[in-house]
């Protein structure tokens, strides 16, 4: 545990924990202190309206799709790397204020005291950090050194069968060596069970919000004489496409299946195969909310982006079985969830059992499970940013 | 009781000017318990409440200083500030507006809002009225004493972007008001002749002869003598023709041997080039007998014109108070029989009550050898006395001429509208949009959205759902028009409007949103016969989902001078009339700026545009940028056939030659590209980004600057060449900025009149 006043190795060098009263600068002081030269200033291109500053305070996509004000997320600011698009679009979701942070951000002298004023003037009491990059773990080193009243909780997105991936089980260890060393507070690993990993690690899931969409939809999902269902996803070997698009192939309740990747036509067939490009975010949603289903029977996933956006316009979701801690008695997951993504044929007949939902119908039951999902989600964080 | 508001920059005794002298003998002569006159004063000068009942006690004062009208006048949410307005006058107006809105809600509305024509301050005013938004039971009238345009016919002005608004605004709010008063009916010919105004503009205006006060009242014209001296005594303004009298006098002068009177200018000072010219054209044998007496007293004005002979040279005027009151006063009165206030159908009468020259020097001189030959007098003057004048006793407020022009009355039920959205791409955007307009769901619509060959999925996807879903409900819905790359956004304009059920007609081009309230209440406007053609206020936002309004962009209304340099129409937004756009359909054959071409050429052919600054859609600064060309070339291009198509419009109107610098200079400032815009902003950022890094470097590592740490070595050589590409951006555009920085010093001196 770091205590204030302590010297403390880091690196290569040698840190001292700011004093609680100390100034910004004091604290910037601290804060930096521990190896100089690895700290250079950069700057992107200059000139370049589409790359981002480094350190990026409330950009428009991570506010756009934001729920509104909640007293739980009040003095809390959202950590995130830029690049990770799932987490950065998780992260996007929740209410209060964004931090999105290069994943190579050195975390320079300027860096650093923007950060710090950025927390100063947020009157941040917590920070929450989703996922992790070289950049972040810079940040919340230098935060914790600087202001160690703070409390830094860490969510981890994924699922264990990622750590096959040597990047993946790299950051994966950064997160449980942090909370051992006291930089974050407490961690959340967003699979059931996976609390057993870390004493820090709380026991419950911490689920994502699904995000606030102002486009609605032309007509209730299943109301269309022609049936469409998409596939949103990459195609890799977790998101499990082929699987998901065959069965959609197969059922005679659909009549167009779309696909944000290629589809091999020799493989399925491709008649009812339809190839679309995802431009953006508000474009994926004006398709999302206009589509009768979307495949995502996933044979690896944490808690699904894919189903909170669906959830958000109101749009079912074939999903595969997500072990989550709670919803398992609702209709949206008796009704959606294919056992064994594996099974082409139990996909199929998933897909014809949704379909005969009349359309009302399967419009509560989404909007039943996103309640759910939101209530649980609060009511969760409410509890692991205090933990 | 009438109500009658009187909105002037000038009040005698606290201001200068022929308006504030009107002003002053109107309130005096027409004190009754049947009319209460209200004054709205916007001038520099400050009165206070207490002076003013003393000079006026049956009247009242409201005060607005334009420059800062306070937050009981500007609510929130309306724009607060000049600098979107562009100019100074367009911002006067609009604070006008918003004050006589405050008076309308706290006392109740006027029965008149009497307006003066110089620098168009009813402009907005009367934008209101016509959209049914306030003043519905109040005429809104304009007096004519002499616009901008009008007097720049006689005389220059440099050159300038605000040229063009100025006179636009003035045209618009003549032409606009429920009708105009003037002194004379010579003007009424005049202005309809200046501006191409046309009949029914005339039948509407009153012609009213003002009160004067004389300041003395002589019952016989002066006898002139060999001394008597010759009096200029109206201002120092190009179109008084101060220099011909001076001419006219000093070579008269040096002509007559018999002569010794003086020539003297006993005039108001408004143009500092005219007294520097007169005073190098004064010739030496002649230095003492030519007095400037520009700062003299009233009293010791008034006596050296009741006994001079008073010449007034001038080219123009719209009444000319000093002529009657040097006549009353008993001056001899010398008037240039071209001036049209002079002339037939005006109390001024050859040899009865004045002697008129024909506005030439040597015809002056002419005339004063007659005046001033040794006995000639009793002949050229037997009948010569002073004008006997009367004023238009019950002013026209008074008068029951059925004059009250509501406003436009706006229905109950209403007006059915078709939407046409050109369309390519962007289903989110599409989608959006298709729910702002839902919120006009109290009238009927139809949505036609026309698509441009839309290929990627989501698009075609939304519009078969579009095509296919049940979209005809009752007083709602919605059609796709297809048609493919080769159609323009004219073209696709044309094609919806060409399908269009319903009399007006809304475009929206896509990204603009929050457009409901808009369209609803223009739609019910046009219905209402307030306006064929309105233009909506863009919110500019920083982002789509910001609910701050980061600026906003006015449109002039139909402004005919302004637009033929640079669009100030809008960016593709606007509604009207359905018929207008068949008779006159967007061209096709242009490669880019439809809208501003359709408008020009219905604003050119006489249609009613009309500006709402209260309503329009949200629209982000970045997706404007596409509606103007960023490559100089291009932008001549278009410029050359939007003008093109609107001379072929000008049977009514001919373009002043006058305004011909004005657009030269606002083209030449207008045409840095927006790229390079961005490239200089881009560098400028870059500059302060690299100054606060070397800032903070040296205050929390004091250490770097001497450890020989290359990091602050870095930087300073970055700084450096950053601060050379910077200029090097810069000088090529040194020129342009000049005249740019020129014409806002311009702009924040302010120009009299």
């Amino acid at each position: 545990m770091l205590n204030q006043g302590d010297a403390c190795p880091l690196g290569d060098g040698v840190i001292y924990v700011a004093r609680a009263g100390q100034s910004l600068t004091e604290r910037l002081r601290a804060a930096i202190q521990a190896k100089p030269d690895h700290f250079h200033p950069q700057h992107d291109t200059a000139g370049d309206a589409a790359a981002e500053p480094e350190l990026y305070l409330n950009a428009t996509r991570d506010t756009r799709y934001a729920h509104e004000r909640h007293p739980v997320f009040d003095h809390v600011v959202t950590l995130f790397t830029q690049q990770w698009v799932g987490i950065r679009a998780s992260a996007g979701s929740l209410p209060g204020a964004k931090l999105a942070i290069g994943k190579a951000a050195q975390m320079g002298p300027s860096q650093v005291r923007e950060l710090l004023q950025i927390l100063e003037d947020l009157k941040v009491h917590t920070v929450l950090v989703h996922g992790l990059s070289d950049g972040v773990i810079r940040a919340v080193h230098a935060i914790r050194i600087a202001r160690p009243e703070l409390r830094i909780c860490a969510i981890w997105h994924g699922a264990l069968a990622a750590w096959s991936l040597d990047e993946e089980r790299g950051m994966a260890q950064r997160l449980f060596e942090l909370a051992t060393e006291g930089v974050f507070d407490s961690i959340s690993v967003m699979k059931r069970g996976a609390h057993v990993l870390h004493p820090k690690a709380v026991p419950y899931l911490v689920p994502n919000f699904p995000p606030t969409v102002s486009l609605r939809r032309l007509r209730p999902a299943g109301s269309s004489e022609k049936r469409t269902a998409l596939f949103g996803s990459w195609n890799n070997t977790w998101k499990n496409m082929y699987a998901n698009v065959a069965g959609a192939a197969l059922s005679r309740s659909i009549d167009e299946v779309i696909s944000y990747s290629d589809v091999d036509g020799h493989l399925v067939d491709s008649s009812k195969i339809r190839r679309a490009h995802y431009r953006n975010r508000s474009h994926h949603f004006a398709l999302l909310a206009n589509v009768d289903l979307v495949l995502n029977a996933t044979v690896v996933d944490c808690h699904p982006m894919v189903e909170m956006e669906a959830l958000a316009v109101g749009t079912p979701v074939l999903r595969g079985p997500l072990d989550l801690d709670f919803g398992q008695e609702t209709a949206f997951e008796k009704l959606l969830t294919v056992q064994s993504p594996h099974n082409i044929a139990e996909i199929v007949e998933t897909i014809d059992r949704i379909s005969s939902v009349p359309a009302d119908e399967m419009a509560d039951i989404i909007a039943d499970y996103k309640q759910l999902v939101m209530t649980t989600a609060i009511g969760r964080y409410a509890d692991f940013l205090k933990s | 009781m009438q109500r009658v508001c009187f909105v002037s920059f000038e009040i005698v005794p606290f201001t200068g000017g022929g308006i504030g002298t009107w002003l002053g003998n109107t309130l005096n002569a027409f004190q009754s318990p049947d009319t209460h006159c209200h004054v709205l004063f916007y001038g520099r000068q400050a009165i206070s409440q207490v002076e003013f009942a003393t000079a006026y006690p049956n009247a009242t004062l409201h005060v607005l200083d334009v420059t800062a009208p306070g937050d009981d006048v500007l609510l929130p949410g309306q724009p607060a500030e000049p600098t979107p307005f562009e100019s100074s006058k367009t911002w006067v107006s609009y604070a006008l507006m918003r004050k006589l809105e405050q008076l309308e809600r706290d006392l109740g509305g006027f029965d008149i809002i009497e307006f003066v024509d110089w620098g168009g301050p009813g402009f907005f005013t009367i934008q209101q009225k016509k959209l049914g938004r306030s003043f519905a039971n109040t005429d809104v009238v304009v007096r004519l004493h002499g616009t901008e345009t009008i007097l720049r016919q006689f005389e220059t002005r440099p050159w300038g972007y605000e040229n063009l608004t100025l006179a636009d605004i003035e045209h618009q709010a003549i032409s606009q008001a429920d009708y105009c008063v003037s002194h004379i009916k010579t003007n009424i010919i005049a202005y309809q002749e200046t501006y191409g105004l046309p009949d029914t503009w005339a039948t509407r205006c009153i012609v009213e002869l003002p009160p004067i006060k004389a300041n003395t009242d002589a019952i016989d014209t002066i006898t002139p003598t060999s001394s008597t001296n010759l009096c200029f005594s109206s201002k120092f303004q190009g179109v008084k023709r101060p220099i011909l009298f001076l001419a006219g006098a000093v070579e008269f002068m040096s002509a007559s041997a018999e002569y010794t009177g003086s020539a003297i200018f006993a005039a108001f000072i408004s143009d500092q080039a005219q007294v520097h010219q007169i005073h190098q054209i004064i010739p030496e044998h002649l230095s003492d007998r030519v007095t400037l007496a520009t700062s003299a007293s009233n009293e010791a004005r008034d006596k050296v014109i009741r006994s001079s002979v008073v010449i007034f040279p001038n080219a123009f005027e719209t009444f000319c108070f000093a002529a009657y009151e040097a006549s009353m006063a008993g001056g001899v009165v010398v008037l240039n029989e071209k001036n049209s206030a002079f002339g037939p159908d005006t109390p001024w009468i050859d040899g009865v009550n004045c002697l008129k020259f024909d506005g030439t020097v040597a015809g002056l001189v002419a005339l004063l050898a007659r005046i001033f030959e040794p006995g000639n007098w009793a002949t050229l003057g037997a009948k010569l006395a002073p004008i006997k004048y009367h004023h238009e006793p019950v002013p026209y407020w008074l008068q029951k001429r059925g004059r009250q022009i509501p406003a436009p009355a706006i229905s109950h039920a209403p007006a059915p509208v078709s939407i046409v959205i050109p369309n390519r791409h962007g289903p989110d955007e599409l989608l959006l949009q298709l729910q702002d307009i839902a919120a006009v769901e109290d009238r009927p619509y139809e949505i036609i959205v026309v698509d441009r060959g839309s290929d990627d999925y989501a698009s075609r996807h939304v519009l078969d759902l579009l095509e296919t879903s049940d979209t005809d409900n009752g007083p709602h819905s919605v059609r796709v028009l297809r048609r493919t790359t080769a159609s323009n956004y004219a073209a696709l304009a044309n094609a919806g409007i060409a399908a269009a059920q319903h009399d007006i007609v809304a475009i929206l081009p896509k990204r603009q949103r929050d457009t409901s309230s808009f369209i609803g209440a223009a739609a019910d406007a046009i219905a209402a016969g307030g306006a064929d053609i309105v233009l909506p206020t863009l919110r500019i936002l920083k982002h789509y989902d910001d609910l701050d309004v980061l600026k906003f962009w006015i449109p002039l209304g139909g402004a005919l001078r302004t637009n033929l340099f640079v669009n100030r129409f809008g960016f593709g937004a606007f509604i009207a009339r359905r018929d207008l756009l068949i008779r006159q359909p967007f061209d096709e054959a242009l490669p880019g700026e439809w809208s501003w071409d359709v408008l020009l050429r219905l604003a050119y052919s006489g249609s009613n545009v009309v500006v709402d600054i209260d309503r329009g859609p949200s629209v982000t600064e970045s997706d404007l940028w596409h509606w103007s060309s960023a490559k100089e070339h291009e932008r001549q291009r278009l410029i050359e056939g939007v003008r093109r198509n609107a001379w072929r419009m000008r049977d009514r109107l001919d373009f002043p030659w006058t305004s011909l610098g004005d657009g030269e200079l606002t083209s030449s400032e207008w045409s840095i590209a927006p790229q390079a815009q961005v490239e200089l902003q881009n560098a400028r950022n870059h500059i302060a980004w690299l100054e606060s890094e070397r800032r903070h470097l040296i205050q929390d590592v004091p250490e770097s600057a001497s450890s020989g740490d290359g990091t602050l070595a870095r930087l300073q050589a970055e700084h450096r060449a950053a601060v050379e590409a910077y200029q090097a951006l810069a000088n090529a555009r040194t020129v342009r900025l000049a005249l740019r920085l020129g014409n806002t010093v311009k702009r924040v001196l302010g120009r009299g009149r």
